[in-house]
């Protein structure tokens, strides 16, 4: 064992580079495949770690096939109080951050929160943990926050009776409990929660809540569905509401879905869904990857292993002759590999502790904390342990195999078997990093096509912000206040932030005796010419029409011609004065659909104060200091409203925010994309400096024949070369086949240029031929009568 | 056909520097078959090198074919080397990833040689070297004598001037070594130079001249030898 140890010593030490890459190559391995599982592990576990979870549900109404996320109060109590199985069942308002004020100390501090809006029984479906005071709901000016948001708010101090004056609706709350964190990939928010009130009670004509329900068994939920459709008083209450020409659900299109609270994540396809959402394909993509990632690094380890054999196989035989029995050493061999695999591990987790200070953390959503994930630290050293013991056992078998005598006569060259063993496993290589390559190359193509794509409307030289309660006290004096700027062009307020997502409000009107539904967007009469969009047919909004007594509309294309709408026709005394092209509202990961946009009248449906407008957009002339502008606009809004955190940017960053989790899976597949190509090419680099020195001899036999340095070069590129053009012919198709399925995900999508492939094949061609050239560069330089055997090498 | 004058060939490492050849002169006619013998250390295998271009001299001139190639570039001896020079080395140095036809054909393949031309050549050579039926074998598969024979095969098919034979003999028993030194012979006669380095009086008497070395000096050069 000593003697085997010592051996594998001595020829590390000689091949100290092609060691240090191998070992290298492995621990970057390993890191990948822990940071990848991180993600994966998230997003699986998303929802599953809420203590009787199983039992929560969410409902959903399901209208002319349209899943909507959303329902109104009244529905949600005649489900809750429909069934005996039913141990509670709660609504959430969609939430938005709140401006809070907290006296600490005789100093006034302000809050950015994110403030839920809930019915009491929320904290009865969720499992909320107290930490101090009481978690309950029941009074409608007392909240509970999380331990989380104490600790940043109130320090050490607690937070039980203190005051949150939030500045949006003017009310002071108190805190009567703060409960412990809920795990960060769950749908819970850790927000603060207060009672909404009689908020909409009775109101069947606002569905904007979404409802959770916690059943005593999760095999009660889908009998509970089925009865409550079944039960005349359900139907008689959607007659009541909608009309008499509902019959019965199924004539009417109409059903409910419950989904499972474990299965929210990867829930797709409900309209106004706030859950934070993954795709199974993408989880499944990474999955792979990281597998990919893991193979490639064990087939470099594996042809490391079998390419040190022949240089093992005297020491080892040796220990044959002199008595050593073959499963000693078969063992001992095994040993090593295990040893050298684990040993990277314990590296990787060494370069896990550097990067989760780095970029690369902000790329999953989880973090990379290690104190984390103990399950998956011992998942990869089994792993380690796996892929040593793997890796190991043929080359030990391999090399014990030789008889002693024959082994102990001369030297071993790369035997054909074992020679097409390693070019396969290079071949599998080398298809996962042209496949992976591939795959980058057309993720980055499909953001640079939605980043760039236009969108219908001029998105440059725009500025965008939130509004605080203040500034939309005085909207007026606002708009002149940065209207006075020579360099601004325009200002316009708006509900919301074009291309921000995929759901906005929508809205159901009946028309001509039939119902519509389109996705409305309350804008100022400005709002078109500050976004440059053309009204195709009819007028665009005037000032007149915020001081009229109805709302008007301005519908896009697809509206029209879906419902076949009328120029000046009226929907509920709203009049529709104008048409717009099909402007890509939404991410392209959807394709247009009927929308509006929509000036509010003075007698808004539900108060008679202004409008409260969420955003203002700020068109900056052309030709303009860009940053100087920036600088007057954020002047004047501290003008307004010092005390606010408003959120000031240019336009791009919507866009950039909306294609987020796209930008983050490029990074993440770009990052690991290199960390194949680097392991596969450490391989390659590895398995050359093997080739070159079994073949000193022969390289110096060559050059005395005649050969130049330039044709042993090219000997040896000749031979991966020949590897690479195969594994591009298997690889391309196979990366063909999945960029094209996960092109699927978008309406609007990238085409597949043929350029493409070729810049792959190109890459990864450059790479190997530098790789090759750069190490067998020495050895096919060398004189031939260094290794060439003469009679008497005395001299040389 | 070659040529040198004052010849030395020094070598130097950080300790010690050692005189490998001293002043050495001597020339080799067109045809000739001349053996070099001498005891171990005495210059034998640096002289060979140097004549077969895998070498340097320190000091003094080499004339290859009338012309000075004694310090040449790499690049340039490879040039000059191919066609030129053949080589028979006492460990055979064969190719064990090339079967016996391969090995044979990768002078021509240096040379350029169309395929068609190359594939005719070797199969000449071997059907003269009597290993024909060996052609897709491997070096491992063949015995000693056979793969000396091979060996042979590729020094002689690019037709060269000049072979250097280093122990031909060396790894073989009396038997084949004497079908070895026939083989030499024959190819002397059809007008092969031959300069041959061994230890052995017996293959030394196949040669027309002898020249002893010792400590890097030429003591005599004996034609005829008995």
């Amino acid at each position: 064992m000593k003697t085997v140890l010592r051996n594998l010593l001595c020829v590390l030490r000689r091949f100290k580079i092609a060691t240090i890459l191998n070992v290298l190559g492995l621990s970057v391995a390993f890191t990948a495949f822990m940071i990848i599982m991180m993600q994966v592990d998230y997003d699986n576990g998303y929802n599953k770690s809420i203590k009787g979870g199983d039992c929560i549900y969410r409902l959903t109404l399901i209208n002319n096939a349209k899943n909507q996320g959303v329902i109104c109060r009244p529905l949600s109590e005649m489900f809750t109080a429909s069934s005996p199985h039913i141990k509670a069942g709660a609504i959430e308002s969609t939430g938005s951050k709140s401006f809070f004020h907290v006296d600490i100390n005789g100093r006034r501090l302000s809050f950015q929160e994110q403030f839920n809006s809930v019915s009491p029984d929320y904290v009865r479906v969720f499992p909320f943990v107290k930490k101090e005071g009481s978690v309950s709901l029941d009074n409608p000016l007392v909240v509970i926050i999380p331990e989380s948001m104490e600790h940043k708010i109130f320090g050490n101090k607690s937070a039980i009776g203190q005051l949150l004056l939030c500045s949006t609706d003017s009310i002071s709350y108190t805190v009567g409990g703060v409960y412990k964190d809920f795990p960060s990939n769950s749908s819970i928010q850790n927000s603060i929660y207060g009672n909404m009130g009689k908020e909409n009670e009775g109101v069947w004509n606002n569905w904007n809540y979404i409802y959770y329900v916690r059943f005593d068994s999760p095999k009660n939920a889908a009998l509970v569905k089925k009865n409550f459709m079944k039960d005349p008083q359900t139907l008689a209450a959607f007659v009541k509401v909608f009309g008499q020409e509902i019959k019965s659900f199924k004539d009417a299109q109409i059903d409910f879905m419950i989904t499972p609270f474990k299965d929210l994540h990867f829930q797709q396809n409900v309209l106004f869904d706030k859950v934070p959402k993954a795709s199974r394909q993408t989880t499944f993509l990474f999955f792979g990857i990281a597998f990919i990632i893991l193979i490639i690094a064990a087939i470099n380890y594996t042809n490391f292993s079998m390419a040190l054999t022949p240089m093992r196989i005297k020491s080892i035989n040796t220990q044959k002759v002199l008595g050593s029995s073959d499963a000693a050493l078969r063992w001992s061999l095994i040993f090593e590999a295990i040893a050298i695999s684990f040993l990277s591990f314990l590296i990787a987790l060494f370069f896990m502790n550097i990067l989760k200070t780095s970029f690369v953390s902000k790329l999953v959503d989880p973090g990379m904390s290690l104190s984390l994930h103990p399950g998956l630290i011992g998942l990869t050293a089994l792993l380690s342990v796996l892929l040593g013991l793997f890796a190991g056992i043929y080359p030990s078998f391999y090399t014990t195999s030789f008889p002693p005598a024959l082994a102990l006569k001369g030297s071993f060259g790369l035997t054909p078997k074992g020679r097409k063993l390693r070019s396969t496993l290079i071949a599998v290589q080398f298809i996962a990093s042209f496949a992976l390559v591939i795959g980058s190359l057309i993720v980055y193509l499909q953001n640079y096509y939605m980043m760039h794509t236009p969108l219908g409307y001029d998105k440059s030289a725009i500025i965008v912000s939130d509004m605080s309660v203040k500034t939309n006290h005085q909207q007026k004096a606002f708009k002149n206040s940065l209207k006075s700027n020579p360099e601004i062009e325009g200002v316009s307020y708006a509900n919301v932030l074009l291309s921000s997502g995929d759901t906005y409000m929508n809205w159901g009107r009946t028309y001509h005796d039939k119902s519509i539904s389109y996705d409305c967007l309350p804008v100022d009469c400005d709002f078109l010419k500050v976004m440059g969009i053309k009204v195709k047919e009819g007028r665009d909004f005037r000032p007149e029409d915020e001081l009229s007594a109805h709302g008007t509309y301005i519908f896009n294309e697809n509206a029209r011609a879906f419902f076949n709408l009328k120029l000046d026709d009226n929907m509920d005394g709203d009049k529709i004065v104008g048409f717009v092209p099909d402007i890509k509202f939404a991410s392209l990961r959807t394709s247009v659909s009927p929308m509006c946009f929509y000036v509010w009248g003075k007698a808004m449906w539900f108060s008679d104060q202004s409008p409260y407008y969420d955003n203002v957009y700020i068109k900056v002339k052309k030709n303009v200091d860009l940053t100087q502008a920036m600088a007057f606009v954020k002047k004047t809004f501290a003008e307004y409203d010092s005390d606010y955190p408003f959120n000031i940017r240019f336009y791009d960053s919507v866009l950039q925010n909306t294609y987020q989790k796209e930008l983050t899976l490029n990074s993440l597949i770009l990052l690991f994309s290199c960390v194949a190509i680097f392991i596969s090419i450490v391989g390659v680099f590895g398995l050359v400096v093997f080739e070159c020195e079994y073949r000193r001899k022969e390289i110096g036999i060559r050059k005395v024949l005649g050969s130049t340095t330039s044709d042993i070069l090219r000997m040896f590129n000749l031979i991966y070369l020949k590897i690479l053009l195969i594994s591009f012919v298997i690889g391309a198709p196979l990366a063909y086949y999945f960029v094209h399925k996960w092109l699927q995900n978008f309406a609007y999508k990238t085409p597949i240029y043929w350029w493409i492939f070729a810049v792959a094949l190109l890459l990864i061609t450059l790479i190997t031929i530098l790789t090759v050239t750069y190490q067998s560069w020495r050895v096919a330089n060398e004189n031939p009568i260094k290794n060439v055997k003469m009679e008497y090498h005395t001299f040389i | 056909m070659i040529k040198i004058e004052s010849l030395r060939k020094v070598f130097r490492t950080e300790e010690v520097e050692t005189i490998a050849l001293n002043d050495v002169s001597m020339e080799v006619k067109d045809g000739e078959f001349v053996a070099i013998m001498g005891p171990s250390g005495c210059g034998k295998s640096t002289l060979l090198n140097i004549l077969g271009l895998l070498d340097n001299p320190t000091s003094g001139s080499y004339w290859l074919l009338d012309k000075e190639v004694g310090h040449l570039k790499e690049k340039q001896r490879t040039q000059v080397r191919k066609g030129n020079i053949g080589f028979v080395f006492q460990s055979f140095n064969l190719i064990d990833e090339l079967n016996v036809f391969e090995n044979v054909e990768l002078p021509l393949t240096y040379l350029n040689v169309k395929a068609s031309e190359r594939k005719e050549r070797v199969n000449a050579i071997l059907k003269r070297m009597n290993i024909s039926h060996r052609a897709k074998h491997f070096p491992q598969q063949l015995s000693g004598g056979q793969q000396q024979r091979v060996a042979i095969a590729r020094a002689v098919v690019s037709n060269p001037h000049i072979i250097l034979a280093d122990e031909p003999t060396g790894n073989l028993d009396s038997k084949n070594g004497a079908e070895v030194m026939k083989m030499l012979t024959e190819l002397n006669q059809d007008g092969t130079t031959i300069v041959m380095v061994t230890h052995s009086k017996h293959d030394a008497g196949f040669a027309k001249r002898v020249i002893n070395l010792f400590d890097g000096n030429i003591v005599s050069s004996v034609t005829d030898f008995i």
